[in-house]
Order: C-alpha cells, then sequence, then structure tokens
C-alpha cells in the first residue's frame, strides 16, 4: 500500500508542476482545476515518500553553485524593472524618503523629539538611523532608495539559507534558497516597497538561527532587538516563536532559562529604544493586539493580497511546504520553523490580526519548509533513480523560475518618470513655507518625499484638516465658490496639485478655471494651481 | 574619474561598515574554520553588521549623548571587530586549553615516557 501511495505521490507531483508549469506559461487558466486541493493531497500522499537517510548528497561545488544561481537571479529579477525606468516601485518610496531625509537633516542627533506624529506611531528609528549611516558614508537617499534597497532584498537569500540549512541540512538549504529567489510572493513585496519589513524579516530569520542553542544567547538577543527596532509585527511574530519554543522545550531547562532570560533582555532594550515612543509605539498597539485576539478583525488585515490569492500564487511550493510541515510532525521536531510556520498560519487562516500583511512572513515560513519538503520528499526519498528525483526537482524548479521572470518583466512603478518629474518640480514654483496639496491618496507620498513641500494628503500625514466628506466634496465640486470654505482652514501659501495619472479623474476640474486657482505650471506630468482667494 | 574614485571610496567604507565588524564577530561566534561555511560567513558577516552597528549608534547616541558622525562610527566599528577579534582569540585558547589533559604533572609524563621505552622494548 504504501508503495502504491509513494508512486503516486511522484507521478502527481510531476503532473503537478507540469501543471503550474501550464498556468505560468499562460496556456492553463490558474482557476480550472483545484490546484490548492490538489497541493494538499500531493503532500498527504508525500508523507509515505518521506526519506530519512540523507542518500543522496550535493557536493559542496553544487551547492556553492546553486546558491549563488539563486543569489544573481534574485538580484536580476529586482534590477529588471528597473531597466528601462528610474521610478522607484511601489506605493511608499517617497514616504521613505521624506523619513531619511528628516533623519539625515537632524544628524549629528536624533530626532525623537521633532517628528511628525504620523513617523512617530508608525515609523520606527531602525531603519532611518541605518540609512544614516548610509548617507555619512556618502549615499544619497535615491541611492539607498533604488540600489541598496535592490540589495538588501535581495540578500534575505542568505539568512533563508542559513536557517533551512541548519534546521533541515545542506541540501535543504540550498533548496529554499532557490525557492525564495523563485517566490511570486517575496517579489510582490519588493514591488510594494516594504523596506522595514524586509530588514527585519532578515534579523528574525537570525534570530531563529541562533535560537535553539544556550551558547548563543547574546546573538539571538541581539537579532531580537534589531527585528524589533526595525518592524514591530514581525517582532511580534518572531516574539510568539520564542516564547512558543520556550514552552515546548520545558523540560530542558538551559533553554527554559535562556528562553526566559532572552525574553526579558530583549524587552528591556526595546524599551529602551521605545522609551520617548511608549504610548504610539507600544502601549496602543498591544491594546490593539490584545482586543484582536478577544474579537478577531479588529486590528485591521495590513495592505497585502489575502490568503485566497496568496495560495495561487505560492502553489509551486505549496505541497512541498505543506510535506515539510507533515514531516516535522511525524519526526516530532518542533523546531522555530515549525513553530513559526504553525503560529503565523493561525493567524493568518483565523484572521487574528494584521493578517493579510503577515502573509509575508508565513510565505518565508513556507518557503523554509518547502526546501525541507523537497530535499526530504524528493531527494532523500527511497526506490527511486537519481535521475528521476533531479527531474522532478528541476522541473519544479523551472517552473518557479518562469512564473516569477514573468512578473518580474510586468512590473511597472505607479507614475511614469513624466509625472514624478513634475512633483519634483514644484520646489521650483512655491515659497518655502508653502501647503501643497496632494489632490488624490497616489500622489500622496510622492509629494511628500520629492516636493520638499509641507503637504496635505487625503486621511494622510499630520496636515490633513478634511473629513473624508470634505474630500469628496473638494473632488465633485464643479466651481471654486463651493469648496471656498474649506480652502480657507489651511494657511497660506496654498498650493493644489493634480497628476496626470488615472487616479486623478475622480477630480472635478472645472473649479480650477476659477479665478481664485491661478495656474503655476503645467506640463505632461501635471499641473499646479495657487490658491489666492 | 572622480565618479569612479567616489564610487570605490564608497565601496569600502560599506565593507568596513557592513561587513567587518561582522567578520570579526563571527569568528567569536564560530572559531573554527570548518564550523560554518563561507556562505554562512558571509551572511554572518553582513547580518551581526547590519544588526549591530545601527543598535549600538543609537544607544550611544540616546544613552550618552554621543554625536552621529562618522568619527564615532568608525570608533563603533573598530572597537567591535576588535571585540569580536578578542572573543575569538579567548575562545581560542580555552578550546586549547580544554582540548589538554587536565593536570599535567611530572610524574604523568615520566609515566608515559615509562610506557613509551617499554613499547619499544627499551
Amino acid at each position: 500500500m504504501k508503495t502504491i501511495f509513494r508512486r503516486s505521490f511522484f507521478y502527481l507531483i510531476l503532473i503537478y508542476s507540469l501543471l503550474i508549469l501550464g498556468v505560468s506559461m499562460d496556456i492553463l487558466w490558474k482557476y480550472s482545476f483545484k490546484l490548492d486541493i490538489f497541493a494538499i493531497i500531493i503532500a498527504v500522499l508525500g508523507i509515505f515518500a518521506l526519506g530519512r537517510e540523507k542518500e543522496l548528497k550535493f557536493s559542496e561545488k553544487l551547492i556553492t553553485v546553486l546558491f549563488l544561481s539563486g543569489l544573481i537571479f534574485a538580484i536580476f529579477l529586482r534590477t529588471l524593472p528597473y531597466i528601462d525606468n528610474s521610478v522607484p516601485l511601489g506605493y511608499d518610496p517617497g514616504i521613505y524618503k521624506y523619513v531619511f531625509e528628516k533623519f539625515q537633516s537632524s544628524l549629528p542627533g536624533i530626532p525623537e523629539q521633532s517628528l511628525d506624529k504620523w513617523i512617530v506611531s508608525g515609523f520606527p528609528s531602525g531603519l532611518a538611523v541605518l540609512t544614516d549611516i548610509f548617507y555619512l558614508l556618502g549615499l544619497s537617499s535615491d541611492q539607498i532608495i533604488i540600489p541598496i534597497y535592490i540589495l538588501i532584498a535581495s540578500f534575505t537569500i542568505f539568512p533563508i539559507y542559513l536557517v533551512s540549512k541548519k534546521y533541515f541540512g545542506k541540501e535543504a538549504g540550498v533548496f529554499s534558497a532557490l525557492l525564495f529567489s523563485f517566490s511570486l510572493t517575496q517579489l510582490n513585496v519588493f514591488w510594494y516597497f516594504y523596506y522595514k519589513n524586509i530588514i527585519a524579516m532578515s534579523f528574525m530569520l537570525f534570530a531563529l538561527y541562533f535560537m535553539d542553542n544556550k551558547k548563543f544567547l547574546i546573538p539571538t538577543i541581539i537579532f531580537a532587538a534589531a527585528t524589533g527596532f526595525f518592524h514591530q509585527p514581525t517582532f511580534l511574530i518572531l516574539a510568539a516563536v520564542w516564547m512558543a519554543f520556550t514552552l515546548v522545550n520545558f523540560r530542558n531547562m538551559e533553554l527554559l532559562k535562556n528562553g526566559i532570560l532572552g525574553i526579558a533582555c530583549t524587552g528591556i532594550l526595546l524599551l529602551i529604544i521605545y522609551s520617548q515612543r511608549l504610548s504610539e509605539l507600544v502601549i496602543q498597539p498591544m491594546e490593539s493586539v490584545f482586543g484582536s485576539v478577544v474579537t478577531p478583525g479588529t486590528i485591521g488585515a495590513g495592505t497585502f493580497y489575502n490568503l485566497f490569492t496568496y495560495q495561487y500564487v505560492s502553489l509551486v511550493y505549496l505541497p512541498l511546504a505543506l510535506l515539510g510541515f507533515f514531516f516535522l510532525i511525524k519526526t516530532r521536531d518542533f523546531n522555530p520553523v515549525f513553530l513559526w510556520f504553525l503560529i503565523n498560519g493561525i493567524i493568518v487562516v483565523f484572521k487574528l490580526l494584521f493578517y493579510n500583511r503577515l502573509i509575508i512572513n508565513l510565505d518565508i515560513a513556507g518557503i523554509l519548509l518547502a526546501g525541507c519538503g523537497l530535499a526530504y520528499g524528493i531527494l532523500y526519498s527511497q526506490n527511486l533513480s537519481k535521475n528521476i528525483k533531479m527531474g522532478v526537482i528541476i522541473i519544479i524548479l523551472l517552473t518557479g523560475a518562469i512564473s516569477v521572470l514573468k512578473l518580474s518583466s510586468d512590473m511597472r512603478p505607479l507614475i511614469s518618470e513624466m509625472q514624478l518629474e513634475s512633483v519634483k518640480k514644484i520646489q521650483n514654483f512655491t515659497e518655502n513655507n508653502s501647503l501643497v496639496m496632494a489632490t488624490t491618496s497616489s500622489y500622496s507620498p510622492w509629494v511628500i518625499g520629492y516636493s520638499n513641500r509641507t503637504t496635505i494628503a487625503p486621511g494622510l500625514f499630520d496636515y490633513d484638516k478634511w473629513s473624508k466628506d470634505d474630500w469628496i466634496k473638494f473632488w465633485s465640486a464643479g466651481s471654486a465658490a463651493e469648496i471656498n470654505p474649506l480652502m480657507d482652514v489651511y494657511d497660506k501659501p496654498l498650493y493644489v496639485f493634480i497628476g496626470k495619472h488615472p487616479s486623478s479623474s475622480i477630480i472635478n476640474p472645472q473649479k480650477f478655471s476659477d479665478a481664485c486657482f491661478i495656474k503655476a505650471f503645467e506640463d505632461d506630468g501635471g499641473i499646479l494651481y495657487k490658491y489666492d482667494c | 574619474m572622480i565618479e569612479l574614485l567616489e564610487g570605490a571610496r564608497i565601496l569600502i567604507a560599506s565593507v568596513f561598515v557592513l561587513f567587518l565588524p561582522g567578520f570579526s564577530l563571527s569568528f567569536a561566534l564560530f572559531p573554527k574554520k570548518d564550523e560554518i561555511d563561507w556562505i554562512e560567513r558571509i551572511a554572518l558577516s553582513f547580518g551581526l553588521s547590519i544588526a549591530i552597528i545601527p543598535l549600538l549608534v543609537f544607544y550611544s547616541n540616546f544613552l550618552f549623548g554621543i554625536k552621529i558622525n562618522l568619527i564615532t562610527i568608525a570608533s563603533i566599528v573598530i572597537l567591535t571587530i576588535f571585540a569580536g577579534y578578542f572573543a575569538y582569540f579567548k575562545r581560542k585558547n580555552q578550546a586549547f586549553r580544554s582540548a589538554l589533559p587536565q593536570k599535567i604533572t611530572k610524574k604523568h609524563l615520566d609515566k608515559q615516557n615509562i610506557y613509551s621505552k617499554a613499547n619499544y622494548g627499551g
């Protein structure tokens, strides 16, 4: 019976991989088959194929070649969107640029006291301090936002290899590294410009690498503190994994002592960091987290795609990740990676808190487990020739590479180069003390980052004095008279920027022909009006 | 030419700040060469540097009011590198000592000498 299941697993994973290959080449529609159910069936059957003896081992040379291929491919995928474009990807680069420059202008100090409220409540200082160092070394904000970001995002492959190798072996390590470079989710994370999240994720991986060894308490504390210094939701997951790992090993006095001491020391280090922002960055978020555990869904999903979309995006390694998970249950190896996948999975599936945003972390845990699944489910599997094993592995990896290459070549920035140039021009036509209104959310981060002017944006930053209804009234008004009372809320000089992005089509342009609005400039990227009534 | 020199300066400075401190600390954590492979060594070098240097810069400014400038950063980096190598040599010495027998006495050595003579029929 076992032999039948084992053979079925190999046939099915081969068929499955070919179907995914068809999907990634647009020959098949991904919703035509219940591929997510198919993935679960394969993972269950794969339990019978799991091998324990490392029968087939890769040479050091092959591991090096495969790892370097993964690293180069990861860098290539992230560079591809910039070949014919100089506009940073994603929604957030302008916000990051603004924060970086705010910190740089406060050197040789850290501007904890003079930060905008929205930075205090949503932007831990870690990344800004790191970029201060880059700045002092001679790098500009633009270089930190494009080439350095590409390198940092690609270098996540290093800690992934490290953790996977440590807990599952060298072959699993290199498989995880390759699967990371083929991950559509991680490439999307790069597009979304989740800078803090990406660095914190690497720190979390390093912390997990050291966590299970009593000799390495200090490096675990350092990486855990660094995770909290850069990104709180990632630290929340790390803290939960650390606590769970300590509890699971409660019989091992050394690990128990280390866990308690480590968590306490990390807490103290972070309390010092956040001592000036305790209310905004510790107390309020903790209240929301506890509230969300009691009443799921109250804290919000966070910006990212949902679990349903994620299932179809991660089809390449979904069965392997589940197989790795089953393998760890079978061998009762409840290591930090297992606990991470479990805890993060529960949060995402039961929609406890940041359940969409935390899919990013879940994906990394899945990639680590998929490396394990690929190694123990296929490479080390018994009664199968080496050629067939390698053939299946190559097809799986090739499928991943094709789909991610397609996504990378389709990636475009949110606004065009002309539109960004237009935003940069704002400072040439406005007074230093002027207020500039970014009229749609698509432009808000760009205007605050690239105009060097105080920015009023719908629902963002500290200077928006209007309610949602006020904004709707502003967008739909056909004459200046209708919005004059609203405009008078703000100090002057006041400017209104209308970009030539499709999102600006919600604005009724008739009102700008009124004498109250004087055209400061117009080009192919946008129009700037001075409000003077 | 100036751009090239500027690029080289940035590259060297970046390696100094973002690689060397972690590299020395990685030897403190894993003193033996074959304990970890080169990929792990590089990963730890970058990871430890990028985690530790900003934390130290922040704490030195926040707790002791030390200004953040190139001199401070260079001092922190150099101190971290020395701390790493100090810990490395300390661990290496410890490992060497623990590899020796607990008590090497004259009697012990004499005994060994007698046995070796006996083996060779001397």
